[in-house]
């Protein structure tokens, strides 16, 4: 029977690669600017005269393994919220849940957690949503709770 | 990375490194990566994944700022460059370390003068 020619498929390694954060909150595009810089260091390695799989497993190795990225990445752990979609679950489930729970009583309890809420945690969101998209400074928080401040950063708060 | 040199040293070093080589010109992450070795002569060398990290954390600060583009290879590609806080930080960040290096080598050559 004739050997099967062992044929390496870039593609399919990366995939596979890919698939290994699966689990983690990269986003897409750290995914794909990981994945396109493992492609980048497997051609420059071939070009230079490496058997494939030889170059595969030095680009592997020289990226770092997935828990040693998952590890550096989740100390940017305000960086999900950059995706718009999360950021608006976060910004308004939390207060759309409050009005359904109060039915429209306006109990005093209501009162006190949509306070809270509104001037609390949406400071909070809001202000990671800023920072993730490098939009104000740490130091720039405070500004955040006086009257109008968020005006200014409509853009930067609810469009991609 | 090169065992030579502990975590501790490469982590302190990466933000500076980086502003430094985005203030000459706009970069990508494996360009960044293959300037520091280049420079160092090899000798220096972060385990690349985690350079995007320090990238997201500079870009959170708003020292750099990205951007998708297709490059001349039809590649889709990040690059980043400096912003003009990131310039300032840039200064602040050679002045301290043109200081670290003198005050390094103002105590090191004591301590040759005491030894002889």
């Amino acid at each position: 029977m004739e050997k099967e020619q062992h044929r390496f498929s870039l593609e399919t390694h990366l995939h596979v690669w890919r698939n290994g954060f699966s689990k983690t909150t990269l986003t897409k595009d750290d995914l794909d600017e990981l994945t396109q810089h493992l492609s980048d260091h497997f051609e420059e390695l071939v070009k230079g005269g490496e058997d494939e799989d030889e170059a595969w497993s030095t680009a592997v190795q020289t990226i770092g393994s997935h828990e040693v990225i998952h590890r550096e990445f989740s100390k940017v752990w305000y960086s999900f919220l950059k995706n718009t979609v999360i950021f608006y679950i976060l910004a308004f489930a939390p207060g759309a849940a409050l009005l359904l729970l109060d039915r429209g009583n306006h109990s005093n309890w209501f009162l006190l957690a949509f306070g809270i809420y509104l001037f609390i945690y949406r400071t909070f969101v809001d202000f990671f949503r800023l920072r993730s998209k490098g939009i104000i400074s740490k130091s720039d928080f405070w500004t955040l709770l006086l009257p109008g401040t968020r005006n200014r950063y409509f853009r930067g708060l609810y469009f991609s | 990375m090169n065992t030579e040199f502990s975590k501790d040293l490469i982590a302190s070093v990466a933000a500076p490194l980086i502003l430094s080589i985005l203030n000459r010109q706009e970069s990508y992450g494996y360009d960044i990566i293959k300037q520091v070795k280049e420079a160092s002569g090899g000798k220096l060398e972060f385990s690349d994944g985690t350079l995007y990290p320090i990238l997201r954390k500079l870009e959170t600060k708003g020292l750099i700022k990205s951007e998708w583009r297709i490059a001349e290879n039809e590649k889709r590609r990040r690059y980043y460059q400096i912003t003009s806080k990131g310039e300032l930080q840039f200064e602040q960040e050679r002045s301290n370390w043109d200081f670290m290096y003198g005050l390094l080598n103002q105590l090191w050559k004591k301590n040759s003068i005491d030894l002889a």
